[in-house]
């Protein structure tokens, strides 16, 4: 039943998404910090390692090193945990992402299903982390996160509907597959693509909605309490959630590893970090909305416009 | 052959640790004395029994059992506790002599379960079922009682609707 090559197999997956989640957390700070230097014309951090490649692992050794400071008033092991179910399912959501036809942990024929139920693990452990720490701002920011992910989490899933009936599989693998035949489905779904945009900025409370920990609002939001390597957990889970929703809207709309000259894994990354680029710029260029403008947004206006989409390709698709 | 055995440990224990974990949660969701921690067991209990499913060789189901009940009905009780203002610390009521009817109600339903089961072949580890008739008994055979579920759900909605105007109204 379980054979050697499995297990080996299986170890080496856990290994690689380890190291993957810990470089790109790595990465994606410094290249945040380079980003927004260059947009505000100056050039971000230069001095550790060359072009300060190395700032982040120095600002990592520094974060692991500081004391964790506990609450006098806040619930211990809801504190203690509410990072770790925060960081543990984006991680198992790389599971079942394909860098290439064969790099790929796991084969999963509900490899989607599994991606989007773990983004909504990811809430639970903000809220928990609001609750934990006794402070109303991170209960405010929590309570926002929450009513945030309702909103946006239906026409999120509106949008992957119809790729999933052009594709006829939840498989991640099988829906690049399918894209090889045809073209991105991003052409077929240009309105999907763009709903899927602002529903992944959202999701990892990126600005322009960063509700959940607006800095000039609510201090950190949820995280306000937490210091040291807790903190950092944080940051981690939410770098890595950005990974994982870039994977999925690179495979997807883009067509995942498929592309000329370069090898698959290569086209991935490249994919990957151009979403990741995408929620930097969105970032650094637009304001915060109001947390009632974000939430008729959603509910007024992307999710009629995403049914609509929805209902117009399952009606053009049954009619061809 | 070390390796079969390594992975069959690895199995067990994977398992095993999901049986405490789901055990565990369910004393805490019974017996806690604050409401948040209750929640918590509620959802550790849940995710528990969607690691059954995977253990039983359905996936599909796994992923529904986080996505409905961890995913939707854990953070819409999440979010009604987040409104509330009491965190649930009045303690428990001595339940008196009613606390030994749920035992037995609980005793009735895993011996039933037990007994219908007696008959069937044991499997010591179950392969991966195919799901896909799942769906297509949902939109041909079931069709119907499928259809009146969301029904049922569109009629809580439009509930929940108007309890929500009419509070706004007076």
């Amino acid at each position: 039943m379980i054979s050697e090559i499995t297990l080996i197999r299986t170890l080496l997956s856990i290994l690689g998404i380890t190291v993957v989640v810990g470089v790109n957390a790595i990465f994606v700070v410094w290249f945040e910090r380079k980003v927004a230097g260059h947009m505000q014309y100056r050039l971000g951090p230069t001095e550790v390692g060359p072009a300060g490649l190395l700032q982040t692992v120095a600002d990592g050794l520094k974060l692991v090193s500081k004391q964790i400071i506990f609450p006098q008033s806040a619930d211990k092991p809801i504190f203690i945990l509410a990072p770790i179910i925060c960081l543990v399912p984006v991680f198992i959501a790389l599971v079942p992402v394909p860098f290439s036809a064969t790099w790929q942990a796991h084969e999963l024929d509900v490899g989607l299903l599994l991606v989007i139920a773990l983004g909504l693990l990811n809430t639970l452990g903000i809220l928990l982390a609001g609750w934990g720490c006794d402070n109303k701002y991170a209960l405010l920011g929590a309570s926002r996160a929450v009513a945030q992910i309702l909103a946006y989490k239906i026409p999120l899933l509106l949008c992957i509907l119809p790729i999933i009936l052009l594709s006829g599989s939840f498989s991640l693998r099988e829906i690049v597959l399918v894209q090889e035949q045809s073209t991105w489905f991003a052409l077929y779904q240009p309105v999907g693509f763009l709903i899927y945009l602002i529903a992944i900025t959202l999701e990892t409370n990126r600005s322009p909605f960063d509700f959940a920990e607006a800095e000039s609002e609510l201090v950190a939001g949820f995280h306000t309490e937490y210091s040291g390597m807790m903190f950092s957990l944080f940051f981690l889970a939410e770098y890595t959630y950005m990974l994982v929703a870039s994977a999925i809207a690179a495979i997807l709309f883009l067509g995942g590893w498929l592309g000329p000259f370069l090898p698959g894994p290569v086209w991935m990354l490249l994919k990957i970090y151009f979403f990741l680029f995408l929620m930097m710029w969105f970032r650094w260029t637009f304001p915060r909305v109001r947390v009632d403008q974000m939430l008729s947004f959603g509910w007024k206006i992307l999710l009629p416009i995403s049914l609509l989409n929805f209902l117009i390709t399952a009606g053009v698709m049954a009619a061809l | 052959m070390s390796f079969e055995r390594f992975a069959l440990d690895i199995y067990a224990l994977s398992f095993a640790v999901l049986l405490v974990q789901m055990v565990i949660g369910a004393i805490m969701a019974v017996r806690s004395q604050n409401l948040v921690h209750c929640f918590l067991g509620l959802v550790m209990t849940l995710i528990g029994v969607a690691g059954l499913y995977y253990f039983l060789g359905s996936p599909l189901l796994a992923v529904m059992q986080v996505m409905i009940y961890v995913g939707a009905v854990c953070v819409a009780i999440a979010f009604g506790l987040s409104l509330t203002h009491k965190s649930g610390e009045e303690g428990l009521q001595n339940p008196g002599l009613r606390a030994i009817v749920p035992p037995f109600i609980t005793l009735a339903m895993l011996g039933s379960v037990l007994l219908g089961l007696a008959d069937r072949e044991w499997v010591g580890y179950p392969q991966k079922i195919d799901e896909s008739p799942i769906g297509q008994m949902l939109l041909g055979e079931y069709l119907l009682p499928f259809e009146v579920i969301s029904i049922l759900l569109t009629v809580a909605v439009i509930g929940a609707i108007s309890v929500a105007l009419i509070r706004r109204r007076n």
